[in-house]
Parts: C-alpha cells; sequence; structure tokens
C-alpha cells in the first residue's frame, strides 16, 4: 500500500504524487496540442475499422509510454480522404495521454502534433535569410523531442507537394528519427509506393524498418464526412 | 580568431552599408572564396559574373539572400560546382536536381517489395 503524502501541486492529501483532480487538469492541458475537433476522440467510437488495428495501435501506446525505443518506433496511417485517419491517431494520442505518468505541471505533453503546413513552413522560415536558426538545427530539436515524446505528422504532403524544403525537411527529420530511435507518427493519403515517389526511396526504406509491418495501416471506405 | 557566426553578421553589416552594386558583388566574390579556399578551379571561373547573375536572378532581389546560399554551400556537403548547381536550379525550377537524387542507387526490384508489402498491409 502506498504511503499517504501531499500533491505537489495543491498540497493536499494524496495517494500518488499529483493527486487525481491535478492530473486530469495537467492531462487536459497536454490535450491542447491535438486539433479541437479531436480532443475527445477514443477508440470505442471505431465500429467500423478491424479490432486488429485496435490492438496494434493499444500495443504501440503501451510500447510508448513503457519507453521501448528498442522496439519499432514508427506508425504509419495511410488512405482516402475523410476515412478518419486523424481521428484515430488522435484516439491513440489521448489514450497515450491518460496513460503517461504525470509528474508534476510543467511536464511537457507527451505529443507533438504538427500538420504538415506547419512543418513545411517552419522549415521555410529557417531556410529563409530571416530566420532565427538554420534548418538542420530545427530539425535535429525536432527529433531530440522524439525520445521520449511521440511526433505526429499529420497529412504529409497534402498542402505543399513538390516544394524542395519539404522534401530535403522530411528526409533529413526521417533519417534524424531513424538514427535516434524516436517516436514518430505518420498520416498520409499517400500510399507506400506514392511516398515513394514524393519524398524518395531512401526515407521510405527507413520508415519501413522504423515501422515493421505491425505498425503500418491502410484505412479504406467512403468518406465519413456528411 | 574570429568564429564563423560573427564573420556572417560581419558580411550582412558591410551588405547593408555598402551602396556600390560593384562593390557588394566583389565582396560577395571574397566570401565565397573565404568560404571555399579549396572549391575546384572551375567554380572559380567567371564567379564574379556568375554571382551578379544569380543575384540578379533572385526574386527577393536581397543581398542577405544570396549571402544564405553562400553560406549555405559552405556547410552542405555539395561536392563540386555549388554555384552551377543554383544558376541550373535558377535557370530550370527546382525538379531536376531532387528527381536525380530519388532515384540514385535504387535496387530494382524495390517497386515489387513495395508492391507486396502494401498487399500485406491492405490484408490486415
Amino acid at each position: 500500500m502506498k504511503e499517504l503524502g501531499y500533491c505537489v501541486e495543491c498540497r493536499k492529501l494524496s495517494n500518488d504524487k499529483v493527486c487525481p483532480n491535478c492530473q486530469n487538469i495537467i492531462r487536459n492541458n497536454w490535450r491542447e496540442c491535438l486539433p479541437e475537433r479531436y480532443r475527445l476522440s477514443d477508440f470505442s467510437q471505431f465500429d467500423n475499422i478491424p479490432r486488429k488495428i485496435i490492438k496494434w495501435l493499444s500495443v504501440y501506446a503501451s510500447n510508448f509510454v513503457s519507453g521501448e525505443r528498442y522496439s519499432k518506433t514508427g506508425l504509419i496511417i495511410y488512405g482516402d480522404v475523410g476515412v478518419g485517419k486523424t481521428m484515430l491517431v488522435s484516439a491513440l494520442c489521448n489514450c497515450i495521454i491518460d496513460r503517461v505518468a504525470c509528474n508534476y505541471r510543467s511536464q511537457y505533453s507527451p505529443i507533438i502534433w504538427k500538420p504538415d503546413q506547419q512543418f513545411v513552413s517552419e522549415c521555410q522560415w529557417a531556410n529563409s535569410a530571416r530566420g532565427d536558426k538554420p534548418l538542420h538545427e530545427l530539425i535535429e530539436d525536432l527529433s531530440n523531442k522524439t525520445k521520449n515524446r511521440l511526433l505526429v505528422i499529420d497529412d504529409v504532403g497534402k498542402g505543399t507537394p513538390r516544394l524542395d524544403v519539404a522534401l530535403s525537411s522530411y528526409n533529413f527529420l526521417i533519417d534524424q528519427i531513424y538514427n535516434k530511435l524516436g517516436w514518430l507518427v505518420i498520416v498520409s493519403n499517400y500510399s507506400l509506393s506514392e511516398t515513394k515517389e514524393y519524398l524518395g526511396y531512401y526515407a521510405v526504406d527507413r520508415l519501413i524498418q522504423l515501422c515493421g509491418t505491425n505498425f503500418m495501416f491502410e484505412m479504406k471506405g467512403d468518406s465519413l464526412r456528411e | 580568431m574570429v568564429s564563423d557566426i560573427e564573420m556572417c553578421v560581419s558580411f550582412q553589416d558591410y551588405l547593408l552599408l555598402s551602396k556600390d552594386v560593384e562593390d557588394k558583388v566583389g565582396f560577395l566574390v571574397l566570401c565565397f572564396k573565404r568560404l571555399h579556399p579549396d572549391a575546384p578551379t572551375e567554380d572559380n571561373i567567371n564567379i564574379g559574373g556568375r554571382i551578379a547573375g544569380i543575384w540578379a536572378r533572385t526574386y527577393s532581389k536581397d543581398t542577405g539572400y544570396v549571402l544564405k546560399i553562400i553560406w549555405d554551400s559552405s556547410s552542405a556537403s555539395i561536392a563540386g560546382s555549388h554555384l552551377n548547381f543554383i544558376q541550373s536550379y535558377k535557370r530550370n525550377g527546382y525538379k531536376q536536381p531532387v528527381t536525380q537524387q530519388k532515384y540514385a542507387g535504387i535496387p530494382n526490384n524495390y517497386d515489387n517489395k513495395l508492391k507486396k508489402l502494401e498487399q500485406e498491409i491492405r490484408s490486415k
């Protein structure tokens, strides 16, 4: 049985380092990195996708929570528009946020959510003459963060197809995350062959090694948007 | 000894202060030679004209931008004629060098491997 102590946030008596109320507040703060539409998404909302996929996503979440960086650390979800890719990844993020140990208020969110356009425009800014730090430093910083946080890049290649900066930045980022055994989730409309056309052979080969066949999924069906 | 960052800052100051275009081009040539002491001789042929050409073709008309290109070329591991690369980049658009790079060293049966993998993923 745990010793009764004081919550480090509110100083009330609690069994844990942070009491459940404070934990809820902190976890809700972490959820703010997710898009507002998907903040409450949950695995139980998915009736139409196979349970096997949900099972593997739970395995991925528990790998992340236990910090098993020597297993497969990547995840790719691709499919048509509107089939629920972003929602599924948000459910995964929510599952991780619920399970990660929460020790103090200033702890970073375990998720870094970056839409494609945001990532590419940050890279373009860094690459321009006015950028405050060079592109390689930006990407190295980001890849260092993925050692204990999950980087989600949503809709890869959607907003900025065939931009030179985007291609080289993605290649460098994937290479860095591959070398550092970082956590990376890629959501895309492109299948693997199309990703090879877009990002090149080197990036796709590293992604395959990073994810393994268990953590690559295709979502099929008609658009669920009405 | 002056560090690389201090040198870059002083370059920018100089370019901002100087109003003479020829002076600026001359200075950019000096920058290039300073940053590329081991550049092959073909890089140094007609270098002033080429830097002026690149400068004239840049959309931003910004000396900082040209300086950035020259500065980046010192850190990038692009061997050989970097200025020629930039010129072809400006002339032909950005697709050509990337597509050339993308397919270098790709195994013949790689597409088949990807298709098999996709079928495996689809059958889950």
